[in-house]
């Protein structure tokens, strides 16, 4: 630990912020559907292995270009979206929480059953490769992977913002948000608002897919695990605040990174355990995350 | 002068006992023989499924108590298993203990985890709990996995557990399957009876107050933390002693036995079999691990002949249908198996007549 200097940390802590911002759509899109329809999804991390793999299947077998694949897969698993809300949720509509996050879950199994039934167990190419030539900034050197792709993200990120933030639809989805009922009353159609937020989530987690088995240099069903850290960088920037979610991705980036750090000195895995290990102490200390608003109870 | 209609009791014992009915003692006594002379008059292939049913059975009682009677979702489950899996096969390694204590110290180890992973439950719940337990889960494995802790419990490889001994008598060879049948029995059977009995005491009343309203269980006057942490303690007593009892069965303790996946399924059992029942465990058991070794049948025997890489995707399949079981029985039966027999018997109850 004595040979680590100012430059190599902060070189480590600007990976993980990149790498953190590479998580952000992917909790950006689980915020969303929490936030229109109060369900938490437990498949986020299959929509984005359906996502990456969905995307090889386009780019890989079907066309050639891959602009044109790539449109294709976020056009095909934006069409996801919608069936899942009118065969799943639909039906829970005014269900208990508890309904609610068994059926996610077992969506989310039975998307993963689903996908290595379709496209096997081994690992297939990822679909966007990226140049391996670092970048340097200064005395920084990032792998051009996570810059890239962070760019990529940041950018996915601020379109999703405007829109929630601009449009009429982005106004509905936040009215339904704030009271369901409510917003029904006022002749918002909450039917849509969800299906628009699977849709967005889905297409957001297909973007996230791409990006991270170009990371990964692979597509497989370990992309499923990064699912986990974005419940965690979910709750740890609160379950709905937007920025939160933002901040908790990059947070739970950073976490990994220092995690990676002590790896040597406490033991293989630390980079993973570290972050779920900050999100417990988190969840102890503000269960409702960094930014999220504090719920009353009422009996 | 006729008899009273209905169950008529005429003093507490009666009003208290498991079967009450002729009907009910009847089907107990010839419910024990069966079970009693299964092993002895079907291939051994049968009876070794009866194992893996009677595991789950003790496994997800564990299960239902703490999701389906105290209502907080757990994700850890298959992590609490292989705590008392780990603990027990330890015992027997390194303290030479023999197949009961180690599997209750294995119960008892999984319990304090247990503990543990309810923690958190004093300030969070629903999908915050099921996010903190899924979290433990990994921890746990994250601490399987030490390097300083690994070479003990002999991980990644596993170690061989040994013979399961009872006093003098140690259980191997060609009647090892027939003895531990009835091993598993005996305990599936003492979890049942014990759990039946738990759940409609004092503590088993407060848990179903937790869970139908948290807040008006405290205004009653339940410590409603405490009453959680017991939840989660005894539920995961259940599932320590069922992974320890599997490992021993098995022979053999790898990390692998205990993936998520396994959590997954015992989800599966308790919801298709029926939540906050112990008959749902105990028919949620029967049919998902009948399912699941039919699926795996089926896929060796006949689609392996076809193309041998098909085998490579039992488990895929199975992950769609436990998920499809979980979805479907969510959606039209919340209450699973059980409720729908109850309709079923209602039926015929009232038939002809609708209602």
């Amino acid at each position: 630990m004595a040979t680590l200097d100012l430059i190599t940390l902060t070189q480590i802590l600007i990976a993980g912020a990149l790498t953190g911002t590479l998580y952000a759509p992917l909790t950006l899109g689980f915020n969303i559907i929490y936030r229109s329809s109060r369900v938490v999804n437990f498949a986020q991390g299959e929509l984005l292995l359906i996502g990456a793999y969905v995307a090889y299947t386009f780019t890989v077998l079907v066309a050639s270009n891959l602009i044109i694949g790539l449109m294709l897969a976020i056009i095909a698993t934006g069409l996801v979206g919608p069936l899942i809300e009118r065969a799943v949720l639909r039906p829970l509509l005014a269900r208990p929480v508890f309904a609610a996050i068994l059926v996610t879950i077992g969506l989310g199994i039975s998307l993963q059953g689903t996908s290595q039934l379709i496209w096997g167990v081994t690992p297939l190419a990822a679909p966007v490769s990226f140049p391996a030539e670092p970048i340097r900034i200064g005395p920084i050197i990032l792998p051009s992977v996570s810059v890239y792709s962070a760019l990529v993200s940041t950018i996915l990120v601020s379109v999703l913002l405007l829109f929630y933030q601009k449009t009429k639809l982005g106004l509905s989805m936040r009215a339904a948000g704030e009271d369901q009922a409510l917003a029904m009353a006022l002749g918002v159609n909450v039917r849509t608002v969800i299906a628009t937020a699977w849709t967005i989530s889905a297409v957001s987690s297909t973007v996230a897919g791409v990006l991270l088995s170009g990371v990964f240099g692979f597509v497989s069903y370990y992309l499923l695990f990064v699912a986990l850290r974005v419940y965690v960088a979910a709750i740890v920037g609160g379950l709905d605040s937007v920025g939160g979610a933002i901040l908790g991705s990059i947070l739970i980036g950073v976490g990994e990174s220092i995690g990676g750090l002590l790896e040597p000195s406490v033991g293989p895995g630390f980079r993973d355990a570290f972050p779920l290990l900050l999100a417990l102490i988190v969840m102890m200390i503000r269960p409702y995350g960094l930014l999220g608003t504090e719920r009353i109870e009422r009996i | 002068m006729s008899a009273p209609s209905g169950i008529y009791s005429k003093s507490y014992e009666d009003e208290i006992a498991i079967a009450r009915t002729p009907i009910e003692r009847l089907a107990l006594i010839i419910g024990s023989i069966l079970l009693l002379v299964f092993p002895l008059i079907t291939p051994t292939y049968y009876s070794v499924v009866a194992i893996y049913i009677f595991i789950a059975i003790i496994s997800s009682i564990g299960l239902n108590i703490l999701t389906g009677f105290a209502g907080q979702v757990s994700l850890g489950h298959s992590a609490l298993m292989a705590v008392g899996a780990y603990a027990a096969a330890v015992a027997a390694r390194y303290a030479g203990l023999q197949f009961l204590p180690a599997i209750f110290i294995g119960g008892l180890a999984a319990a304090c985890a247990g503990f543990v992973f309810g923690a958190p439950s004093l300030r969070i719940k629903g999908f915050y709990l099921a996010i903190s337990t899924l979290l433990a889960h990994y921890i746990i494995f994250f601490i399987i996995h030490l390097p300083s802790v690994a070479p003990l419990l002999g991980v990644p490889h596993g170690f061989i557990l040994p013979d399961v001994a009872l006093g003098p008598f140690t259980i191997s060879g060609t009647f090892r399957n027939l003895y531990f049948y009835y091993i598993a029995l005996g305990l599936a059977v003492f979890s049942i009876i014990t759990a039946h009995n738990l759940m409609r005491s004092r503590i088993g009343r407060a848990f179903v107050a937790i869970r139908d309203n948290e807040n008006a269980a405290e205004v009653l006057g339940i410590n409603v933390y405490r009453y959680k942490l017991l939840a989660f303690t005894i539920s995961s007593f259940y599932a320590g002693l069922a992974g320890a009892t599997y490992v021993y069965f098995v022979r053999v303790i790898i990390p692998g036995h205990f993936e998520l996946r396994v959590t997954i399924e015992y989800i599966a059992i308790i919801l298709l079999g029926g939540l906050g029942r112990i008959w749902g465990s105990i028919l949620g058991s029967f049919i998902i691990i009948i399912l699941s070794e039919g699926i795996r049948y089926i896929t060796v025997t006949y689609l392996y002949v076809i193309s041998p890489e098909v085998s490579a995707y039992v488990e895929a399949f199975k992950l769609v249908i436990y998920g499809a079981i979980i979805i479907v029985i969510i959606l039209t039966e919340p209450y699973g198996v059980v409720a729908l027999l109850r309709k079923v018997k209602q039926y015929f109850k009232l038939w002809p007549f609708r209602y």
